[in-house]
């Protein structure tokens, strides 16, 4: 659903072309962004953020703007996007959350160190690990030293309108400084809220102008030098520099603000105060939870209790001042935050009102601190009051009993942690069958693997066990379990993140019945080629009893070889004896089918749509099999659900590759039937139908021989790209008479590609 | 509170506790014991290991796995395994109440008791 797709209609009696709406806190930053116009936005999908990039590029497809939105291969690639975009002295934009704000956090400091404006919306959610998807703030307080503006949107309106003030705070003459503005995660990001918003976008037009950059890189007449090195005595200016301008940020927001109330009629305090005139008790608290807060301050304020709530909209600069006079008349306060700083005794948010409060040395407020709502735990209109009671009792009794605490930990279940395990573990020989094979041909040197007719396989243990949460008819885990049917003995595996490492591990449960880590889908293959050494190590040392024998495979999708390309590189270059086994269901399905580079061209995504201005995926393939072979790995396999055969013989060749030799990387084609829009009981035939045309084509590489295994054209099978493409309901539209042009284009670089992995199977040096 | 530290689940393999009958939407795959020629291919893109098999002896000493039934408890009524049948053993029939219970073969008998509200020592 795009958030506008029709003209709304002028709501009359509101200022300046305005019209009201029911939206969520995503859909607004989507609009907010289009008003702006940004010229550039680089981002990576992540939960609960995505949906602003997939509403943007849903309305680009339409044509309703002009923002180049660039898929970055992760939210490192995706920072360093915007970095190099901001340096053109034009407007640029971001989206992130959690991990994706750690993972691209080194590049903030580089952003405001060089003052370089733009806006990044930070829809914050918990960090890993174990992973959470849910709103919290501890993603929020890594960025409070990075010299980011942060300006806190605590519903959907205030996305908007602070989205749109951002633009100018960053780029007044002042400051010149990025800002995040940062909202909840699914509390406000998902749901609907009564808004007002322009309905076109020339009054936000006109209230940002035009930016006139301090410094471009796009001058080719005034050179300049971004990023010099810069040591002592220097750099501490720089960064004194930096506090004058947070400082001005400080000085100036409140007219900003003023401004932009008479363009909008909304005008916005530097810190919200609510009942805050005579009260004696209140909360101090971030977001969305201040929400809550002020309806259960005025149930309480209808028993007599004299209770107020303040939040600030905006955490950088601090507005000390404003929290000072808001809450230096209290009694009590308690600071709730959604974040720990482990060991701190309260988090930043605790410490800082504190610290603004000691600045009066007239000043008896007593202060308690507690953490609430980690990992998006609601935070109910009890859980306020429960908050509320605890200053209550501090301003009554003139104490504070426990300065820091948690609120809302589960009480210990005595039934928990004794029970025996609901299935027992594999034996050795459970594990050992004794069905596949493989060895050397003594006389040839060439690798022979024996595999059972494939009913044979039937009875072997599946090291996934039934009970996972994938959709009905996905293919990864048939194909997983093609894989390990072709393997013997102990594994160990890593998944990456992703849809197959999500459906099997919904805490407290887990499908895996032998030892399974997560790691983030950046780092998967360095962290299994951790353990591999360890493994190696212990053994070498007489740690690990005789003849222990583990394969270690590391599961991921075709995204995580995006994110995740630098990791397997360097596991595959540095030859650790595993294998990584990358699933393509052409997109990041986890996060609701995003593009991933592995998408083919033309291809419908939610962040590749088609319309009248775009016709799906912009660009061809990601041909990781021929990256991974660069590498000059020992063995390199393509295979598809639904052939075990080949699946079954390759998984054993991989095996006895990654025992001898060194890592063995495999790319398994799988239906994703809810992505890929067709019936739930095709998708083995729609992967077959892939093979057929070329697309994907089957082979494998060992030791730098390609061997094609499976020809379409010599059993004659081969069909036309348009065949497989008519069949699913992303690729339908690019049978018709207008795509032509895309489809050739595809069919000659499948083609092109076919041709060439042809020479290669009849040359050995190729 | 008492859960293992570091969120680590140590009973892996105790998703089988799940019941998975609510994914399914009016149909369901029925198996015909008699049509069937235990080639296995169900059981190969089945993506939630619903097939249950046996071991059984041969009259020449060899061993054949045999086609047992379908566990209907994690069975998504997706129809991949209908899609792959090359005889008539498996037919897509509209899902009449009491159908799965009565012709469910499980898995993991031995779990038959357990409810699967109590994931166990994972805490
Ligand atoms: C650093 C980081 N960025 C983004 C995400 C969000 N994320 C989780 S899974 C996923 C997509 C995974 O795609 P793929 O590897 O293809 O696996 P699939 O979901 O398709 O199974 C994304 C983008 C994340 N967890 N961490
Ligand atoms: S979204 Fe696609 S890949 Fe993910 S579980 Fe569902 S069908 Fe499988
Ligand atoms: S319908 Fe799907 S889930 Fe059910 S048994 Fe057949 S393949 Fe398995
Ligand atoms: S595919 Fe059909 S014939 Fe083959 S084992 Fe399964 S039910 Fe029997």
């Amino acid at each position: 659903m795009v958030a506008t797709t029709k003209k709304p209609k002028r709501t009359p009696g509101l200022p300046n072309g305005q019209t009201l709406g029911f939206k969520t806190g995503n859909e607004m930053a989507a609009m907010a962004a289009k008003h702006i116009n940004f010229h550039i936005m680089g981002y990576f999908p992540i939960t609960p953020s995505t949906e602003i990039a997939e509403y943007l590029d849903e309305m680009y497809a339409e044509g309703e703007h002009d923002i180049r939105l660039i898929a970055a291969d992760g939210e490192h690639g995706g920072a360093g996007i915007c970095y190099g975009a901001s340096t053109g002295g034009g407007r640029v934009f971001n989206a992130t959350s959690s991990q994706g704000l750690l993972y691209s956090l080194e590049q903030f400091p580089v952003q405001s160190g060089t003052r370089f404006p733009m806006v990044l919306d930070l829809v914050t959610r918990s960090i890993n690990g174990p992973l959470d998807i849910r709103g919290d703030h501890s993603d929020l307080y890594f960025t409070l030293n990075t010299g980011w503006i942060i300006l806190l949107a605590r519903d959907p309106q205030a996305v908007y309108d602070l989205n749109i003030l951002a633009v100018r705070l960053s780029e007044h003459p002042d400051v010149r400084l990025p800002v995040i503005v940062a909202y909840d995660g699914f509390f406000t990001s998902h749901q609907k809220r009564q808004v007002t918003y322009f309905e076109d976008m020339e009054p936000v037009q006109g209230f940002v102008g035009n930016y006139q950059a301090t410094h471009t890189t796009l001058d080719p007449r005034n050179p300049i030098t971004v990023g010099p090195y810069m040591n002592d005595p220097d750099l501490i200016n720089n960064k004194y520099q930096l506090n004058l301008a947070m400082e001005a940020a400080y000085r100036v927001l409140p007219d900003i603000l003023q401004e932009y109330g008479k363009l909008s009629g909304r005008t916005y305090p530097v810190v919200d105060c609510y009942k805050m005139e005579d009260a004696e008790v209140a909360l101090v608290l971030l977001n969305s939870a201040a929400e809550t807060a002020k309806d259960v301050a005025d149930q309480l304020r209808e028993q007599g209790l004299k209770v107020g709530v303040v939040s600030p909209n905006v955490l950088r600069p601090f507005p000390a001042e404003e929290i000072r006079e808001a809450i230096g008349n209290t009694k009590a306060v308690l600071i709730a935050e959604r974040a720990d700083s482990y060991g701190g005794h309260g988090n930043a948010l605790t410490h800082e009102v504190k610290s603004a409060l000691k600045d009066d040395p007239e000043n008896r407020t007593l202060c308690l601190s507690r953490i609430y709502g980690l990992g998006g735990k609601d935070f109910l209109n009890e859980d306020a009051e429960a908050l509320f009671r605890l200053a209550l009792e501090a301003a009554d009794t003139g104490k504070v009993k426990k300065l820091f605490d948690y609120h809302g930990v589960t009480p210990s279940n005595p039934s928990n942690g004794n029970a025996s395990r609901v299935l027992p573990p594999f034996t050795k020989e459970e594990m050992s069958p004794g069905l596949v094979s493989a060895a050397r041909d003594p006389e040839t040197g060439e690798l022979r693997v024996q595999t059972p007719p494939l009913w044979k396989l039937a009875t072997r243990s599946r090291i996934i066990a039934p009970g996972h949460g994938a959709c009905p008819g996905c293919g990864m885990f048939p194909a997983i379990d093609q894989l390990f049917k072709g393997m013997e003995g102990d594994i160990v595996v890593l998944y990456q993140t992703g849809c197959a490492m999500v459906v099997t591990t919904g805490y407290p449960f887990s499908s895996h019945r032998v030892n399974y880590i997560h790691n983030l889908f950046q780092n998967g293959a360095a962290t299994l080629s951790g353990l591999v050494e360890m493994f190696h190590e212990k053994q070498r040392r007489g740690e690990l009893p005789e003849g222990e024998d583990i394969t270690f495979v590391m599961v991921t999708g075709d995204g995580g070889m995006d994110i995740g390309m630098g990791s397997a590189i360097g596991a595959a270059l540095r030859n650790h004896k595993m294998i990584i086994l990358e699933y393509d269901n052409q997109g990041y399905m986890n996060t609701g089918s995003q593009l991933s580079y592995s998408t083919p061209i033309g291809h419908m995504t939610s962040t590749s749509h088609v319309g009248t201005a775009q016709g799906g995926k912009a660009s061809h393939h990601k041909d990781t099999l021929q990256i991974m072979a660069a590498c000059h790995l020992p063995y390199v396999f393509s295979s598809v659900e639904g052939y075990a055969d080949d699946l079954v013989k390759k998984a054993a060749k991989a095996q006895w590759y990654a025992r001898n030799e060194g890592l063995a990387y495999g790319k398994v084609l799988i239906s994703c039937p809810l992505n890929w829009r067709v019936a739930d009981e095709v998708g083995t035939d729609i992967v077959q139908e892939a093979v057929d045309c070329n697309f994907f084509p089957l082979y494998e590489i060992e030791q730098g021989r390609t061997k094609i295994t499976y020809d379409p054209e010599a059993v004659g099978r081969k069909i036309p790209v348009g065949q497989w493409l008519g069949k699913m309901g992303k690729t339908r539209h690019m049978t018709r008479p207008e795509y032509k042009a895309q489809i050739e284009a595809f069919e000659t670089e499948v083609e092109r590609r076919w041709r060439r992995l042809k020479a290669m199977h009849e040359h050995p040096d190729l | 509170m008492d859960a293992a530290i570091g969120g680590t689940v140590i009973d892996g393999g105790n998703s089988v506790l799940k019941n998975l009958t609510a994914s399914r939407n009016g149909y369901i795959p029925a198996f015909h014991r008699d049509e069937c020629v235990d080639c296995a291919l169900c059981d190969l893109v089945c993506p939630d290991f619903c097939f249950v098999w046996d071991l059984e002896e041969k009259e020449d000493g060899t061993q054949a796995t045999r086609l047992r039934g379908i566990d209907y408890k994690f069975c998504k009524g997706c129809m991949k395994c209908i899609d792959a049948c090359p005889t008539e053993a498996l037919s897509w029939d509209r899902e009449i109440e009491g159908y799965a219970d009565a012709h469910r073969v499980p898995l993991f008998p031995k779990l038959e008791d357990r409810s699967s509200s109590t994931p166990s020592s994972t805490g």
